[in-house]
């Protein structure tokens, strides 16, 4: 990250990159920043602003990224971020020094448009002309030195996929902002004044003419693209792909992660085994055994299977399939009352719910946008992978239902499954009480299939483990050291007979909760759990593994929660949890991010109730029909 | 279906011409064709709206546009739209008219 490094360059030029959505602004900004900023191959990555500082440069340039338009209309609130900046709507904002206007080259009839609209602002403009390489194997070949005399601005070839694809696009803004005498003060466009810039069909006009003079018309197709897309497509062989697709994540997560999960309880549990040799017996070491190993432990474990469900999202999001993933369910999606806007950030909530309600900005109907929002939180978060895979470790055996499908990945998929589902139960029930307008619009790019890069798979997945051990190393930990604290203390006098943990807080905590509880199957270990659960939803792993440490005997509890669990808890009980996990309202980061979206306290407020509400039913409801089911067999 | 419903009763062709209009949500799978300059005379204000934003990304008069996929169930279609590809509602589809140049049926 550059952003330390910005403070110093206060004052210097700035430099905004604009484009069409999917160009590949951000993959340039990252070369040219040194940045780390989120690529993938579809429209609507970036939703804000994110400023960088050139590298490799002698005197200090700042660089914006914006998020993608298509024109100089704002239609969702991420573009209005763009349009306003470059419309100069904004009064307290420096002016760029210069502007690069990045354009792919296999789509120059659409996106040029946005170049001859920027020109006519007055800005200092160069165009970067990005996949080249990919428009080069399409046998499209374009004259730079042509194409620059005939738009009037210096062209520069660009890869923003390629490490050194910024070499020559920084010489050219460094050549071109050093020209500038006073480039802070810079004022292209009168504030005061509406900006003028030539209408869509003008600026098309311009644009074909040009290109006819180019000789860059009618040119070769994407072959390769447009083979995959008869199949993926398809109206009965697409979803099949698709289901495969969604089928194998699910199996790898289970039967791939296994050995090194393995591999990771091992060394915890031998850190254990050395902490107890080598340490006095006494708080300190209960606190290290029974607080820290079994708290992170239990949640660490789970690191190989986050590992694998990412490389899998990153994948699918570099390739370019995610999109038609979107054409395929957008029928589901209109069902509801939803556009097929909402699939992306839908689909970001896989990861994190708080990415996906950022990713709402690029939702132009403000109904459409809150209803995306209210659902988000009920996609599978990465968070509630570790809860999913400890109760079917425990209590699904892993053995196969035939045709090489494990039960375990069947049993994940059918968890997944479940939340998106009640998120469309729940849009589906918010349909009624709004106004469906009967033009929806989608309007979603459908981008060239790309190879996946190994760099940005392996980036991205660098990122994810950074998170996930930050994680660990930060809130995870410092609320397991609080929970142990909580459940040691106070000790319990000599007269009191019970489990010492039953005495300390933490036990007469979950012993309250349990009453509220307990028409969910759930003992007080797992009411006290859901408590630091609130603030990260792993916790509730961690917490468990503290509680039973200290409730247990033995001090290997990272490997044995499981079995733990499974010798105390019944099969109702982990079902009724499982139920409780799919809607589970507590994320406290969420609810802030609503409450900084919405700019209200009333829809995460909502929010929380409804997924309360509902979580509470369904685990009630699981539980008791699961006892029926057990109790009846 | 939920979409379209209240479109459905707008003519889905017309003969302007010697050249035969249709709209684009009504277009074969396959089947190019050029965007036409005007909307019929029952337009609206919102369907107008929408084709004003359709003309963002290359929706306009004299381009060439092809449907290349249709999602089953009344699902949105797949538009190649010059040289990308946009996925559009139906019902977003149906409120541009095109034309093809051959002449058939």
């Amino acid at each position: 990250m550059s952003e330390h490094s910005l403070d110093a360059a206060t004052g210097a030029p700035w430099v905004a990159l604009l484009g069409n959505p999917n160009c590949g602004k951000t993959a340039l900004f990252n070369l040219l920043t040194g940045s780390r900023q989120k690529i993938a191959n579809y429209a609507g990555v970036t939703v804000e602003r994110k400023e960088g500082r050139l590298v490799h440069v002698q005197n200090p340039v700042r660089v914006l990224d914006l998020p993608g338009v298509y024109s100089l209309k704002a239609r969702t609130p991420d573009e209005a971020v763009t349009c306003e900046y470059i419309l100069g709507l904004l009064p307290d904002e420096p002016r760029p020094a210069l502007v690069v206007v990045v354009v792919d080259a296999t789509q120059l009839a659409r996106q040029l448009r946005l170049l001859i609209q920027i020109r006519a602002l007055g800005y200092r403009v160069v165009v970067a002309l990005n996949m080249l390489d990919a428009a080069q194997a399409r046998g499209i070949h374009i004259d730079l030195d042509a194409m620059s005399a005939a738009l009037g601005v210096p062209v520069v070839a660009s890869c923003g996929i390629r490490g050194d694809g910024a070499v020559a696009l920084t010489a050219a803004i460094e050549a071109l902002v050093g020209n500038v005498s006073d480039p802070t003060g810079r004022t292209p466009v009168a504030r005061t004044a509406e900006p003028i810039f030539p209408t869509t069909e003008a600026a098309q006009h311009e644009v074909d003419a040009l290109l006819r003079r180019l000789g860059l018309v009618s040119l070769p197709e994407d072959t390769w693209s447009e083979r995959l897309d008869a199949i993926v497509l398809h109206p009965w062989l697409g979803p099949l792909v698709l289901a495969v697709i969604l089928f194998l994540i699910f199996q790898a997560v289970f039967s791939w992660a296994q050995p090194v999960m393995t591999m990771i309880a091992g060394v915890v549990s031998i850190a254990g085994e050395i902490c107890i040799h080598w340490l006095p017996e006494g708080m300190f070491r209960s606190l290290l055994v029974d607080g820290v190993l079994a708290g992170t432990g239990t949640v660490l474990v789970f690191l190989p299977q986050i590992v694998i469900l990412f490389a899998f999202i990153l994948l699918l999001e570099d390739s370019g399939y995610l999109p038609r993933a979107a054409f395929l369910l957008d029928r589901l999606m209109g069902g509801v009352g939803l556009s097929g806007r909402s699939f992306i950030p839908l689909l970001s909530s896989f990861a994190c719910a708080i990415p996906g309600v950022m990713a709402t900005r690029t939702i132009p109907n403000p109904r459409d946008r809150l209803v995306t929002i209210l659902i988000a939180p009920l996609m599978t978060c990465s968070a509630r992978l570790p809860v999913y895979a400890l109760l079917i470790g425990a209590f699904v055996r892993p053995r196969s239902v035939g045709l090489g499908i494990g039960l375990q990945g069947l049993c994940l998929f059918v968890l997944y499954a479940a939340g998106v589902v009640s998120a469309f139960l729940v849009a589906w029930t918010l349909k009624r009480f709004r106004r469906i307008d009967a033009l929806q619009s989608l309007q979603m790019e459908l981008p060239s299939y790309h190879w996946p890069s190994l760099r940005n798979l392996v980036i991205g997945l660098r990122q994810r483990v950074e998170i996930f051990l930050s994680r660990v190393g930060s809130i995870i930990l410092a609320l397991m050291v609080l929970m142990w604290f909580l459940s040691s203390y106070p000790v319990p006098p000599p007269y009191f007979t019970g489990p010492p943990i039953e005495w300390s807080v933490a036990g007469r905590i979950g012993l309250a909760l349990a009453h509220l509880f307990a028409p969910l199957g759930f003992n007080w270990q797992i009411s006290v759990a859901l408590v630091p659960g609130l603030a990260a939803r792993e916790v509730a792993v961690g917490a468990l593994g503290t509680v039973y440490a200290l409730g247990a005997e033995g001090h290997d509890v990272s490997a044995r929660l499981a079995t733990l669990i499974q010798g105390s808890w019944s099969l109702p009980t982990a079902l009724s949890l499982l139920a409780w996990y799919v809607f589970a309202p507590q994320c406290l980061s969420t609810l802030a991010v609503v409450r900084r979206e919405t700019n209200s306290w009333s829809v995460p407020a909502v929010m929380a109730g409804y997924q309360f509400a509902l979580a509470y039913l369904a685990a009630w409801m699981t539980y008791h029909v699961a006892l029926r089911v057990v109790g009846a067999a | 279906m939920v979409a379209v419903s209240s479109l459905t009763d707008q003519p889905t062709a017309a003969v302007s011409g010697s050249r035969r209009v249709r709209t684009l949500a009504s277009l074969p799978i396959g089947r190019a064709a050029i965007v036409a300059s005007d909307p019929p005379s029952d337009d609206t204000p919102r369907s107008a709206e929408v084709r004003a934003r359709l003309a963002e990304i290359g929706v306009l008069e004299g381009q060439s546009v092809k449907v290349i996929a249709a999602a089953p169930f009344g699902g949105p279609l797949a538009v190649k739209i010059g040289s990308g590809t946009f996925a559009l509602r139906r019902a977003e589809a149906s409120v541009v008219w095109v034309y093809s140049e051959a002449t058939d049926e």
